[in-house]
């Protein structure tokens, strides 16, 4: 076998030899970064999701306190006065404040 | 039937703790509801709880598009999977499911979120893997191109030019140290003729330094011959000069008793002189032949009568028996 052909069949088992590395190199180092990348992105739009769902409890919560801590809702659990229910509880309250439950629970009956 | 217990809610009515507040997650048979229970008090907190105030509002419809704007995420609220236990991440090839089980108002785990994402860093990741890997590969390629040809110009052609004049070198015709192409590679085919030329330089040094001997050894026999011819003719003139005289005494005067012998004696010594100088002469390259009858019994027996005295000294018989034998040849030669 000529130089030649021994030299073009060193380099070619180089190539190989090289390519191999490279994919080796690429999916346990490089690709397995990008996976833990990934996976630390997922985590944080899962916080994010999730903290979204805890602040529209919060905000819920924040209206709710301006109700229960409110005079004319104190007076109405008392009395159960209609004129309270007919002007402050009305549809548009629970279209404008995406409602669908609002309940006075009075614990004496 | 209490709202509360419609509600499925933890009792309202802890008389350790009247103010209690609660919010989260619940169930309801319309779907997800977040709900939010406060006592009603008096701005003032200047009296006793009455009664609380719930507000609910279902994760739904219009709720979960605000929701789903506000965080740029696509995610729902749905019932839990039994075998769901914290979080599972559910993936393939283009996105990645996340189920995640939501805790509850009171501590239940009634439904989970489910979040799906595109996998981009993966796929644009892969996707500059696969420029990157094929960039490299292509500059791979290139440095071994670039080497193997490198190689071919830097070492095999000059090895080759070698070669071929180590052959237009050669001096030699045999098979052996022919050039030929298919017995392996360029260092083994100059090796191969690099030994044959050094076989065939030391050949032919060898012949040569023989060739030198014999130049020198020529010229030596030739300065030899050279010197013989002036010695052989100097003493041919004092043996003409002795001969001469000696014929002149024997001519012209009768000598007495046995000194016509010795003379005789004397003149056929000098005239074998004579002759011993003409065979210096011939074997100088300078002699003459001449070829004619001789009788060889009388030139061994003068030859003879000459040693004879030596052959006595050294002890030595001589047993001769002359018998006619007739040769052509130089007399002086012969004798």
């Amino acid at each position: 076998m000529s130089l030649s052909r021994k030299m073009a069949v060193v380099l070619l088992l180089a190539l190989v030899g090289l390519t191999v590395a490279s994919l080796l190199l690429y999916r346990y180092i490089v690709y397995q970064s990008y996976l833990e990348l990934e996976q630390r992105q997922e985590t944080q739009e899962l916080s994010r999701a999730v903290q979204a769902l805890q602040r529209e409890v919060d905000y819920l919560d924040t209206f709710l306190s301006d109700w229960s801590s409110w005079d004319d809702s104190f007076q109405y659990i008392k009395d159960h006065n209609r004129r309270f229910a007919d002007s402050n509880i009305q549809d548009s309250t629970f279209l404008e404040n995406q409602l669908n439950l609002m309940a006075f629970i009075d614990m004496d009956e | 039937m209490s709202l509360t217990a419609i509600l499925r809610l933890p009792t309202l009515s802890n008389d350790t703790e009247p103010n209690r507040a609660l919010k989260g997650l619940r169930g309801s048979e319309y779907g997800p509801l977040i709900i939010a229970i406060r006592p009603i008090l008096p701005t003032a907190r200047n009296d006793t709880m009455r009664g609380y105030l719930v507000f609910g509002r279902l994760l739904k419809g219009a709720v979960m598009d605000r929701l789903r704007r506000q965080t740029e995420l696509d995610f729902t609220i749905t019932e839990r999977s039994r075998d769901l236990v914290d979080t599972r991440r559910v993936r393939t090839r283009e996105q990645t499911t996340i189920s995640h089980a939501l805790s509850g108002i009171n501590g239940e785990s009634q439904y989970m979120l489910e979040l799906n994402l595109p996998r981009s860093i993966v796929s644009q990741g892969i996707t500059t893997i696969g420029y990157s890997l094929g960039l490299l590969f292509l500059t791979i390629v290139v440095v071994l191109i670039t080497v193997h040809r490198f190689f071919g110009s830097a070492i095999v052609q000059p090895l080759r030019r070698l070669q071929k004049s180590m052959v237009d070198f050669s001096i030699s015709d045999s098979p052996m140290t022919r050039f030929r192409p298919d017995s392996g590679n360029e260092l083994d085919q100059l090796s191969n003729e690099f030994v044959s030329l050094t076989k065939r330089l030391a050949e032919s040094l060898k012949q040569q330094r023989q060739a030198d001997q014999q130049l020198q050894q020529a010229h030596r026999v030739e300065s030899l011959g050279t010197i013989a011819a002036g010695v052989a003719h100097d003493f041919n003139n004092l043996l003409s000069s002795i001969l001469g005289h000696a014929e002149l005494i024997t001519n012209k005067h009768p000598l007495p008793g046995d000194a016509g012998g010795h003379m005789d004696a004397i003149i056929e010594a000098a005239n074998q002189a004579a002759g011993l100088t003409d065979q210096m002469l011939t074997y100088a390259g300078r002699g003459s032949y001449s070829a004619e009858r001789v009788q060889l019994q009388d030139t061994v027996g003068k030859t003879l009568r000459l040693v004879r005295p030596k052959l006595r000294e050294q002890r030595i018989d001589l047993d001769f028996e002359a018998r006619e034998v007739n040769v052509l040849g130089d007399p002086v030669q012969l004798s």
